[in-house]
């Protein structure tokens, strides 16, 4: 699982409609793909993704997995244009692969499990 | 044998990982995919160069996410089988994807996708596969939380195969019901195989997507038909000539036959059979089968013409 993907997750459990973003990400294992196998460096679909971010989200996210990777406090129309910036974004939303972790419900506490890659977001027909 | 994977097992339980392997390895099953998710992105009508974040419903293996990726669009995939899942992630596709049952809803942040596609996946949502499971909820359920996850004035292409018509409203009044506007397209109506249905969505209204996709407001089925729309009024009355004299035919063959068994001369008949084979009923058959979608040779002055009396 990409950081992208978990930036619109949000926990589907019935009743749970409040606080249920973001999952609390615990990342065990990741690696980051190779150039041929991820997408492609594109700025322009990297300045359509900004649109769709919820900055504060993912910065608070990034902070608890401990990869070193400082992000800017705001996102700012000047950053969207800068080339290294968006390599950086690059980087870290499509290429970083969650392989094996867990994302908890801030809520309800529902765990979530990722195994090899895909987290596993399949609800009990008493959870729906 | 039945043909409809939907009919036998859940679509968990159906593929498993020798299915799922199967469906991969399977060049054909790859290239239909592939057609059909080209065709979708055709009905969604992303102008060039512009990539997008979408959502590709039942992507299994992530062959049409493949395709997707390859037009630079940012792809997530959702599928309930986590055999196919597996092979998705052991192929190392562009795109994520999550395990979920379409049917429980999407628990995506609302307005995130730019578009849905589906390819064969939502004959799926009409069966229900345990007693708990109610098919009419699971529908609305699924098109409301689509709604709900979709920008505003998003397009949406789910290509399925209904069992019934009866299956075709099921899903389209769902649909209608939840805020979507849009249709129903079927390509190649008139062959048996080639034939697709394709559900366009469109989520609200937006001024920005719809100028995007001016010329592609309610798209077209496709008919195999190569010719301009001037010539198609021509067409249409030609071929109602055509019908006419087929119903004429018909009769006098009728009554060739009905003559034949009060004590008629055979040989009459078998003029008349041997007459059919001419230029003309050559290309009726070829417009025949240029509508199915089948590739048939052009027209030219040799087509249908008489062979030489050497050769007879």
């Amino acid at each position: 699982m990409k950081l992208i993907t978990h930036n619109i997750l949000m926990c589907n459990k019935k009743g749970c409609t409040t606080n249920n973003f973001p999952l609390k990400l615990v990342a065990t294992n990741w690696k980051d793909l190779d150039t041929e196998n991820a997408q492609q460096y594109n700025p322009a679909l990297l300045q359509r993704l900004c649109e769709k971010i919820e900055w504060n989200a993912l910065r608070q996210t990034v902070s608890t997995l401990n990869w070193g990777v400082n992000l800017p406090e705001q996102l700012s129309a000047e950053l969207v244009q800068d080339e290294a910036f968006l390599q950086d974004l690059h980087l870290l939303l499509v290429k970083r692969q969650i392989v094996e972790g867990q994302m908890v419900c801030p809520n309800c506490e529902r765990v979530y499990e990722i195994k090899n890659g895909i987290p596993n977001m399949l609800l009990r027909e008493d959870e729906v | 044998m039945n043909h409809r994977p939907e009919q036998l097992a859940p679509a968990d339980v159906f593929y498993n990982e020798e299915e799922a392997k199967k469906y991969t390895m399977n060049s054909r099953m790859i290239e239909i995919q592939q057609e059909i998710t080209e065709r979708a992105l055709e009905i969604l009508a992303i102008p060039k160069h512009s990539p997008r974040l979408l959502l590709d419903i039942g992507c299994g293996s992530g062959i049409s996410g493949q395709v997707l990726s390859e037009y630079d669009h940012c792809w997530v995939g959702l599928d309930i089988s986590k055999a196919m899942l597996n092979v998705a992630a052991d192929r190392d596709v562009d795109g994520d994807v999550i395990h979920a049952d379409m049917g429980h809803g999407f628990g995506f942040r609302p307005g995130t996708f730019d578009g849905a596609v589906s390819i064969s996946a939502l004959q799926w949502l009409c069966s229900a596969e345990m007693k708990c499971q109610n098919p009419y909820k699971r529908l609305n359920k699924f098109f409301s939380s689509l709604y709900a996850c979709l920008i505003k004035g998003a397009r949406c292409a789910f290509q399925f195969y209904p069992s019934s018509p009866e299956q075709v409203e099921m899903i389209t009044n769902s649909a209608m019901k939840n805020g979507f506007t849009g249709g129903l397209i079927v390509d190649y109506p008139n062959s048996q195989k080639a034939k697709k249905y394709y559900l366009f969505l469109m989520a609200g209204y937006s001024e920005e997507i719809m100028n995007e996709a001016r010329q592609v407001i309610m798209p077209r089925a496709k008919t195999g038909d190569t010719d301009s729309e001037d010539d198609s009024d021509d067409d249409e009355n030609d071929s109602d000539d055509d019908e006419k004299v087929d119903i004429k035919g018909r009769q006098k063959s009728k009554m060739i036959k009905k003559k034949e068994k009060y004590g008629a001369s055979v040989k009459k008949f078998n003029n008349s059979n041997a007459k059919s084979k001419d230029k003309n009923w050559i290309m009726k058959k070829k417009d025949r089968q240029r509508k199915q979608g089948k590739s048939v040779c052009r027209d030219s002055k040799y087509s249908g013409r008489k062979r030489p009396m050497g050769f007879n």
